[in-house]
């Protein structure tokens, strides 16, 4: 698949749009989902399974792990795994 | 009574030709109640087999996400003779290990194998690979028992017998299928035409009743195509699911989904989004802001609130609609009789205001310690730790006077449980103490470096230590304050008092994001 991070991006923004009350263009690329933005994890879980499903990437570990994320992180990580495949 | 009488009036008698619906590997499979009580004998005959050098009588935990065979398990554990602990999927090792005291089980269903020290292990993927067959020795339960989502390891195990249960089903099943308000609600095509998606776990109280009830009423369970809130609302709509209980979080992040796509979260926005046939709803688990509240009854759907603890099941219900009061939770039912007492002076009323004790049948019979039963007093009433106003008969709930903080994604949280996560403290700061803030916990510190506290190695440690949590228990915030914070006669930090002393003492404290 030929994507880039700045698509990711925008893929993770378009759905945090549709679950956040807040103003998604708000948001900066680095502030974290749930340190920072206080996101809950039925949006968080949400936005990866998303991001699973259109990239065809496995996120069950970061899912698990629940590190710390922001749009950056994770739109970065994804793109690794997706060059990787 | 034993769990045989709960299987027959679910699965065993169930009448209709559609029982359960799940999709695996996007295939849709159906099974009526015939079929799926063979999967339930077959299940059992493994399971026989791989446990057969334990003795009957012993708990085994059922620790498994929602999966079409977690019923087939659940009976079929019962039916050769082992009573089940229904334990969460994301248990911590921490707090599966308190639970194996408490308990002594010896055994565990578990998703995928897992291992833990000589706890024996059969998966759900070893389960769906059963030949037809039956058990060789039937010897039903009596009892199950629902867990706390321990997080360090203070394990919370109440134990239901079989006609406490069945008297919940049999109460239950009789207001779905009688109520006016909700058979008003239907779609064409009796109680099978009317399917409930099933969106709530199965090992908590709430998913666990609400379904076993349904059942019994004979409507079918949809399980979700697709995990996610986008799968609900696509299942939903897909599959014409009439009924959708679920906690306030899911329910807010509905209404905000119609509201993105759609423009507002009306009936005609719901429609699109959820399917013309969601006619019916629960909001339960978890306390409904008024805000939420006055917006579901917006949708067009016909919204039941309610009222039920793990100790107790359900003890209330009611449509929203039925009262001006946002805080009102319905009317007592599943033969429950409640009241207040008088945070005052103790007085025992019928009606008023007062922390909620209530009694019936359907309530817990003990609790496990160390493998041993400790019963309750079934003469008297259990003290829920809720502030609540019972007026002619209806429940208004005021708040909480535990200190247990319930999140909107009905997730209990125990301030005291996070005091023992971060007890490392005790040694680097002068006080502490975990709090519920705007139904979050947020942690209070007393501290000389309050100042600097952000590159102090206290805050760096609970920066590391809040990560070992789980997401929805996480502490995001801290007030920290070089001042001593109010402290009880036993000189320990007065958790009750912190809020308000927030209030007084505003500028006193900083608010610092749990962050590197």
């Amino acid at each position: 698949m030929n994507v880039t991070v700045e698509e990711i991006k925008e893929k993770i923004r378009s759905t945090l749009n549709e679950l956040m009350e807040e103003d998604v263009s708000k948001i900066t690329d680095d502030q974290l989902f749930v340190e920072e933005l206080g996101v809950n994890s039925i949006v968080i879980v949400q936005v990866f399974l998303t991001c699973q499903e259109t990239y065809g990437v496995d996120l069950t570990e970061e899912m698990k792990l629940a590190e710390p994320m922001s749009i950056q992180m994770l739109a970065e990580k994804i793109h690794n795994k997706v060059i990787s495949q | 009574m034993d769990y045989s009488k709960v299987y027959d009036i679910t699965i065993g008698n169930f009448q209709g030709e559609h029982l359960i619906t799940w999709f695996k590997n996007g295939e849709k499979h159906i099974a009526g109640g015939k079929e799926y009580a063979t999967v339930t004998d077959s299940v059992a005959a493994v399971l026989e087999k791989k446990f057969s050098g334990i003795e009957k009588g012993t708990w085994i935990g059922l620790k498994s996400n929602n999966h079409y065979l977690w019923l087939a398990v659940f009976f079929g554990l019962l039916k050769i003779g082992y009573p089940v602990l229904l334990l969460d999927a994301n248990a911590s090792e921490d707090s599966l290990e308190a639970f194996t005291v408490q308990s002594h089980m010896k055994a565990i269903v578990t998703d995928t194998p897992e291992s833990h020290g000589d706890m024996l292990n059969v998966s759900m993927a070893e389960l769906e690979e059963f030949a037809e067959s039956f058990p060789e020795n039937v010897c039903w339960e009596s009892r199950i028992a629902f867990c706390t989502s321990g997080t360090t390891g203070m394990a919370k195990i109440y134990v239901f017998y079989a006609d406490a249960i069945y008297a919940q089903c049999i109460n239950v099943s009789d207001y779905l299928l009688h109520d006016k308000g909700i058979t008003g609600t239907r779609n064409e095509g009796g109680v099978q035409a009317n399917p409930m998606l099933l969106t709530l776990p199965l090992r908590h109280c709430l998913g666990f009743g609400v379904t076993l009830a349904f059942i019994t009423a004979g409507y079918p369970i949809v399980l979700p195509a697709k995990p996610g809130i986008f799968g609900m609302a696509d299942t939903c709509r897909d599959e014409g699911i009439w009924f959708f209980c679920s906690v306030p979080a899911i329910w807010k992040g509905l209404m905000r989904i119609a509201e993105a796509r759609f423009g507002d979260s009306g009936p005609e926005s719901m429609k699109k989004l959820m399917g013309e046939k969601l006619t019916f709803g629960c909001s339960s688990g978890a306390r409904l802001d008024p805000a939420a509240a006055k917006k579901l009854m917006g949708t067009g759907i016909y919204i039941v609130n309610g009222w039920g603890m793990t100790e107790t099941s359900f003890v209330t219900m009611g449509p929203l609609k039925d009262d001006p009061a946002l805080d009102y939770v319905g009317i007592f039912y599943n033969k429950h009789s409640a009241v207040v007492i008088d945070t005052e002076t103790g007085d025992v009323k019928s009606e008023g205001y007062g922390e909620l004790a209530v009694n019936g049948r359907s309530m817990h019979t003990s609790t496990l310690s160390d493998g041993k039963e400790v019963f309750r007093n079934k003469d008297e009433y259990f003290r829920s730790g809720d502030l609540a106003e019972i007026r002619n008969g209806r429940l208004y709930f005021k708040g909480r006077c535990k200190s247990v903080i319930i999140s909107d994604s009905g997730e209990n949280i125990y301030p005291e449980e996070l005091d023992t996560h971060f007890s490392f403290l005790d040694e680097l700061v002068e006080q502490y103490a975990t709090v519920g803030y705007e139904d979050e916990p947020v942690l209070f510190i007393s501290s000389k470096s309050a100042a600097e506290f952000e590159n102090s190695t206290a805050f760096e440690r609970i920066v590391e230590a809040d990560l070992r949590l789980p997401l929805g228990k996480r502490i995001t915030r801290i007030f920290v304050t070089d001042k001593p914070m109010p402290v009880t006669s036993k000189g320990e930090t007065a958790r009750f008092y912190l809020l308000g002393f927030l209030e007084k003492n505003r500028a006193d404290f900083r608010e610092l994001s749990v962050k590197k």
